[in-house]
């Protein structure tokens, strides 16, 4: 591409709330919900249904809710959306899922339906199916120290004109301490692309060097 | 964007089902042998099949390693790649695809917790690799994503070498997964065939060494990838197969190709009702309602989930050399779209210049190579 990539829009939930480019600061408890990402907190924050969103699993949920409050509808015109890739990263994986599914296995119980988000990837199926994207995807299983690599590989993705635009995405989402981590919940929507795609755009791209999303995260929340 | 550099294959490596080492593999698909039969060290696990494809007992850790299967599969493919390319491993990255990598620390005394990240720096480790580029899990098409990755970097000048290897073992939690699902054919399975009734599942790892040296190349290039999305359901495929044309005409594009170069094609092909149907017709779409002589191996290396797209990258490569393409396996009485060019009985190519491999996975993911000789 030849216009220099700038960050469209941003949204990020976390263990506190919901804040995105398009979504002023909402805390869990302001809207009812009692427990972040519950099934009902989609109808709660944006005052619509979601058919599919209570099937989930939590970084299901929490990525549709952080690429609704970057308003990524509003943002990605319909003929970019062929062309608008996913590339999420996350260093916790389906950790939940597998334990859940794993609890089932004990019970002798196999819960078919918890099955397939024991692949990392199925977050960025349920936003691609959402919003029609048909881009190129990829989930990126990462360690700590390797923290915005999906931002890397999006602007490779822009850079080499395999994308026009780019959802990169970061997800952890952990009920329970694993790894010296959580209890935990981040996920991360950065909606990436040129500045020609006619919308405002809310700055450069992300600085590179430390964690990126952290960085954006909370320059959102501030 | 500057001028794209080739990405070249320089080494391969794999285990599988007929043993550890590429030339068993290749041999045995090309003899229309079948590893999928009835499971032995699986046995214990219940599910609704009684066969798979697993890996011979001289290619399992030896007794009291503390390397799971997972790490030494992948490590063993490693080795034979790294061999075949006679390449420094300290002058390579390395791009593990995997859908559950290591899992056995929840499933017993090991420390692996499913995280590809983790697995692929044990792997880097043990073979003393510069380090590692990525580690993908896009579900099934986790290898094909991977390669396409590698194959971006190499192209783009980031890096000389990638070591791009696939990964998955069997395991109960697969295996349950999957027979949940209702996903499993009770006998070995029978891609595109009328009688098919799901998926055989099998296991190993495979490994490809990709260069921008063309001086060390095996003759093969991997000249075209395209990845894309359904953007229809969370596990059944479009059923028109759009994706899949999508990411096939983009490996294609990539490639500098048209659809009229392409002289074999190689298929997912899992044995599904729903992906065979939908992978045909996207396919005989593609082509415009008659394909190039296609075939697929899960019928004989059982469906290697993350490890499939490298391991079966392999068999078309095999394929370009030999100007050969072999019997789809267990295929009697096709029952899908008539334009994809089914083969039958092994055929002998005039020409095999240009491969396209697919594959698709769980979350819509769609991903198509192009191989050139």
């Amino acid at each position: 591409m030849n216009d220099a990539p700038m960050l469209l829009g941003l949204g990020v939930v976390d263990d506190i709330g919901v804040v995105g480019s398009a979504k002023p600061a909402t805390r869990w408890q302001d809207v009812g919900v009692t427990q972040a990402c519950m099934g009902r907190s989609y109808s709660a924050l944006f005052g619509r249904r979601d058919a599919t969103y209570r099937r989930l699993d939590r970084p299901s949920r929490a990525l549709v809710l952080a690429a609704e409050a970057a308003d990524v509808d509003g943002l990605l015109p319909r003929e970019a959306r062929d062309d608008t890739a996913i590339v999420l990263e996350t260093v916790c994986g389906s950790f939940d899922s597998d334990r859940r599914f794993l609890d089932s296995l004990a019970r002798g119980v196999v819960e078919g339906a918890v099955f397939p988000y024991t692949l990392p990837s199925a977050s960025l199926g349920e936003l691609a199916q959402r919003y029609r994207l048909r881009g190129p995807c990829v989930c990126l299983s990462i360690e700590p120290s390797q923290a915005g690599e999906s931002l890397r590989e999006a602007r490779r993705l822009l850079e080499d004109g395999e994308a026009r635009c780019v959802l990169a995405a970061r997800v952890e989402s952990l009920a329970e301490t694993w790894a010296g981590r959580g209890p935990l919940l981040l996920a991360v929507v950065a909606v990436l692309g040129p500045a020609t795609l006619g919308r405002p755009t809310l700055g450069p791209w992300p600085a590179d060097g430390g964690d990126p999303f952290e960085t954006l995260a909370r320059a959102l929340r501030a | 964007m500057g001028t794209r550099r080739h990405v070249h294959v320089a080494g391969r490596g794999a285990v599988s089902g007929f043993g550890a080492g590429v030339q068993k593999l290749v041999d045995a698909v090309f003899a229309g042998r079948s590893a999928v039969r009835l499971r032995e060290r699986t046995a214990p696990i219940p599910a609704p099949t009684a066969v798979a494809a697993e890996v011979p007992p001289e290619c399992l850790p030896p007794a009291g390693s503390r390397c799971s299967l997972a790490a030494h599969l992948a490590v063993l493919a490693a080795r034979q790649a790294l061999a075949e390319a006679d390449a420094d491993p300290a002058a390579v990255q390395l791009v593990l695809a995997s859908t559950k990598a290591d899992l056995s620390g929840l499933l017993g005394p090991g420390t692996g917790e499913g995280q590809p990240a983790r697995l692929a720096r044990r792997v880097a480790e043990e073979l003393e690799l510069a380090g590692v580029l990525a580690a993908v899990s896009a579900a099934c098409a986790s290898g094909l994503v991977g390669l396409s990755l590698a194959a971006r970097r190499l192209a783009r000048g980031e890096v000389e070498q990638v070591l791009v290897v696939g990964i998955d073992v069997l395991t109960s939690f697969t295996m349950a997964g999957f027979g949940g699902l209702h996903a499993l054919d009770p006998e070995p399975c029978r891609p595109f065939d009328i009688r098919r009734r799901g998926i055989s599942l099998g296991e190993g790892a495979a490994a490809l060494l990709l260069t921008a040296d063309g001086s060390r190349s095996i003759g093969v290039r991997l000249s075209g990838h395209g990845v894309s999305n359904d953007a229809f359901h969370a596990l059944q495929p479009d059923a028109q197969g759009d994706g899949l044309v999508l990411a096939a005409q983009r490996a294609l594009c990539s490639a500098g190709l048209t659809r009229e170069q392409v002289d074999l094609l190689h298929a997912h092909g899992t044995g599904t009702t729903a992906n065979d149907q939908a992978e045909a017709r996207g396919l005989a779409r593609l082509f415009r309602g008659a394909t190039p002589p296609a075939f697929g191996t899960k019928g004989q290396t059982g469906h290697t989930l993350g490890a499939s797209g490298v391991l079966e990258s392999l068999l078309v490569i095999a394929a370009m050399e030999r100007r050969c393409v072999p019997a789809n396996a267990g295929l009697e009485e096709p029952d899908v779209d008539a334009g994809l060019d089914l083969v039958r009985a092994a055929r002998s190519l005039g020409r095999a210049r240009h491969a396209l491999k697919v594959a698709g996975g769980f979350g819509g993911l769609q991903a198509a190579l192009v191989f050139s000789t």
